[in-house]
């Protein structure tokens, strides 16, 4: 997309680089003056932050790794000397931990930017697949850096996790053991896991520069869904996206700093203070915040459907939740990019994100946990009066136990009075869990994708799409002037 | 090799030499595409005449352009078996740095681990470790066995009766009132406690799985039975583990 280069080598040095590594050429083609479309909004300054973001991880990580030491009777304690010993070790563990969780806070918006304009649609979906892809690294890798801490969370949490292999048949428990190391997480599994950990950002750091050269080949998507036709469509990269990221950037640094400073602990769990036990298990585990959507999907399939057990079910549907990504691209019928013009897919488009925000909620509930139920539980209990009369009496209580203890109460004064009881039956409220709420959400999450996404684009009727970019922002301004009229 | 170049014009090929060694589809393109878009059958069949025909390639290159279409060369042969020995070679150099993650020779030699029985008392147990794994080590009481007893051929995920539960590696029947399982549920592997659950047995809290006294799997998530580890009485109580 970008024409002939515009680049002008001006001191004689830059001649001579130029004519034997044209950098400074690559350079200023790419991002400065690369045409960006003129119409981006601040959803588009993302890219930026998340490049910074993996800065600031590999940064602060290789810092990190001169003081840490790999070793389950060491590990813990070289975290707390890095934390309280190691000059400035506070700020720079501080910003590693939260920043794994603003590089997450970043994708989501990334990714759910994509998904409302339409940016894995042709000719850009080798784009967004190399996007899942840094995606999926991110996940591997934000795992692997939890267990280094090995408090209570890393060490469950990775058990947890590597369990999740022994739902395929036969092979399943091969593949954990040869994951591990051996037959439990232990030394030789925090050793390697510390050697992946340093080595993922590194692949992360290829693939996003394919993820840019892809984008350089397609040029970028915006937020009117239609491709640059001309020069009147664009504005060079410098300084109008230069500026507009890096004002981004502060506002983000800013919430950084925020966290860093003043809230180091509001996104970790508390029991990851506790050093790693293996003989006891946290009474509720729970991975990540950037992980609860999937953890809810994976403890959603509480029953077997065939051969498919409850585990292996939850297993295959949470790699299909990222799975199902990769094919978007195909599954979205709709001949218009932006959602902006698409006023029906745009309702199920907010409702899918508030499904993905519910899930993160759900994933951090124990699955047990009562959302709504129909009454209160009923036991009525049959006696017989000291006359022979036949008596009854209730107990009643938000939970079975409340019940049963209004119900002994009852039964004691029954009895006081001299009847003899006979019989009780109990009646159980209907109860909507978090493990049905979940299942409600997944499935809602698959149908967005594989029903809502096809069916729409072959029949809702969309709005008038602009035919350029030039032309969409004049209408924009012809509705600012007359502001009863819809752009 | 220059595509669409005609054979035996060598009036500019740099590499004149070359063309004289029978590779006339070599030529066309990319030479190991003819063997390749082949059916396997043929595929064999090509790799064999390779052999036949190459005398003939040298001797006349020009007889060997007409017949050059699909028929395959001493060349693609040996393009085949270079590329098939190299995959050959790949695997065996990968295979070290896949392996080397496996469990190593100290974590195996772990693998056996020896406990005298007496000295859990009735209506207790310990944990110890195997392999690195908890393992329970419960001395049930008279209850507690027929309590397990009496739900032998109740329905379960899992179907075992009690003596099943509590079977040597060697086939042999154990003791009933010592029950060696590994500490770690079925499901995703948290630790259950015992006396949760409404099956005298454990509860695992993670997901709410529930075993009864014989540790199999009654309600909750997990799908199978506690894993009894393989173990035999080397004397009297003194069970060896692995
Ligand atoms: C994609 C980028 C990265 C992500 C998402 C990430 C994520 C994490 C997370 C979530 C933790 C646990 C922090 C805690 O709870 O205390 C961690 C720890 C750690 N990471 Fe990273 N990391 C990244 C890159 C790196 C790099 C490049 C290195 C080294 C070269 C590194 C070295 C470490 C070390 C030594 C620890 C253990 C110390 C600690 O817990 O603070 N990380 N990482
Ligand atoms: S790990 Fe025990 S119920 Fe899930």
């Amino acid at each position: 997309m970008s024409g002939p280069s515009t680049y002008v080598p001006k001191s004689g040095f830059e001649q001579w680089l130029d004519k034997r590594l044209p950098v400074m050429r690559l350079m200023h083609d790419s991002f400065i003056d690369y045409p960006t479309p003129r119409n981006l909004n601040y959803f588009w300054t993302f890219g930026a932050i998340l490049t910074l973001c993996l800065i600031t991880q590999v940064v602060t990580g290789i810092v990190l790794a001169m003081h840490y030491t790999a070793s389950v009777d060491l590990a813990f304690d070289s975290v707390q000397r890095i934390k309280r010993d190691v000059p400035f070790g506070w700020l720079i563990q501080s910003i590693h931990a939260t920043g794994a969780s603003m590089f997450f806070l970043a994708v989501y918006i990334h990714m759910f930017r994509g998904l409302y304009y339409g940016s894995y649609k042709a000719p850009r979906e080798l784009l967004w697949i190399i996007g899942v892809a840094i995606y999926l690294a991110m996940i591997i890798t934000a795992f692997l850096g939890y267990v280094l801490p090995w408090g209570q969370m890393s060490f469950w949490g990775a058990t947890v996790i590597t369990n999740f292999f022994t739902a395929v048949p036969i092979v399943g428990t091969p593949i954990q053991q040869w994951l591990m190391g051996g037959f439990a997480i232990d030394n030789p599994t925090l050793t390697r896991f510390f050697s992946l950990h340093y080595l993922l950002p590194f692949v992360i750091f290829g693939l996003v520069i394919l993820h840019v050269w892809a984008l350089h080949v397609t040029g970028q998507n915006n937020p009117d869904g239609v491709e640059v036709k001309d020069k009147a469509d664009t504005v060079p990269f410098t300084p109008y996206a230069t500026v507009k990221d890096l004002v981004s950037v502060a506002f983000f640094v800013l919430m950084f700093a925020a966290f860093v400073f003043f809230l180091p602990d509001a996104l970790g769990h508390p029991d990851n203070y506790i050093p790693a036990d293996p003989l006891k298990t946290p009474p509720h585990i729970v991975p990540e915040w950037y992980l609860l959507p999937f953890y809810a999907i994976l403890r959603a399939i509480d029953f077997s459907i065939g051969p498919i057990s409850a585990k292996l079910g939850g297993l295959l549907l949470m790699v299909g939740a990222i799975g199902v990504l990769v094919a978007l691209p195909w599954l979205d019928t709709s001949k218009v990019r932006s959602m902006r013009y698409r006023p029906l897919a745009r309702i199920f488009f907010v409702i899918f994100v508030v499904v993905c925000g519910a899930l993160g909620w759900a994933g951090g509930q124990s699955p047990d946990k009562v959302i709504w139920q129909s009454s209160s539980f009923r036991i009525e209990g049959q006696a017989t009066g000291p006359g022979g009369a036949a008596q009854t009496y209730v107990g009643a209580g938000v939970t079975l136990e409340a019940a049963e203890k209004a119900f002994e109460k009852e039964k004691a004064k029954v009895v006081a009075a001299g009847a003899a009881p006979q019989s009780s039956t109990v009646t159980t409220p209907f109860q909507f869990k978090v493990t049905q709420f979940s299942q409600l959400l997944t499935l809602y999450y698959f149908a967005f994708f594989l029903l809502i996404l096809p069916i729409l684009g072959l029949r809702e009727t969309p709005g008038r799409v602009p035919e350029t970019i030039a032309k969409a922002i004049g209408a924009k301004h012809a509705a600012a002037a007359a502001p009863d009229r819809e752009a | 090799m220059i595509k669409g170049e005609t054979h035996g014009t060598a009036s500019n090929d740099p590499r004149g030499g070359l063309k004289d060694c029978g590779d006339a589809p070599l030529a066309r393109g990319l030479p190991i595409f003819p063997a390749l878009r082949a059916k396997p059958a043929v595929k064999l069949r090509i790799l064999v005449k390779s052999w036949g025909s190459s005398v003939a390639n040298h001797a006349s290159p020009a007889a060997n352009a007409e017949t050059a279409g699909d028929e395959p060369t001493r060349r693609d042969f040996i393009y085949v078996a270079t590329g098939a020995m190299g995959a050959v070679g790949v695997a065996a150099v990968a295979w070290p740095f896949i392996d080397q993650m496996s469990p190593a020779a100290d974590t195996l030699a772990l693998s056996a681990t020896e406990y005298d029985l007496a000295q859990v008392p009735e209506g207790q147990q310990v944990v110890i470790f195997w392999r690195g794994k908890p393992v329970f080590i419960r001395h049930r009481t008279p209850a507690e066995i027929a309590a397990a007893k009496k739900d032998d051929a109740a329905s379960m995920r899992d179907p075992q009766t009690d003596a099943d539960r509590v079977i040597q590696a060697n086939g042999q029947p154990g003791k009933a009132e010592y029950l060696v399982v590994e500490a770690s549920c079925t499901h995703f592997g948290c630790v259950p406690t015992f006396g949760g659950g409404s099956f005298g047995g454990w509860l695992c809290a993670c997901h709410g799985s529930v075993y009864d006294t014989a540790a199999r799997i009654r309600s909750g998530p997990a799908p199978q039975n506690l894993i009894v580890p393989p173990y035999t009485y080397t004397s009297g109580t003194v069970v060896k583990i692995g």
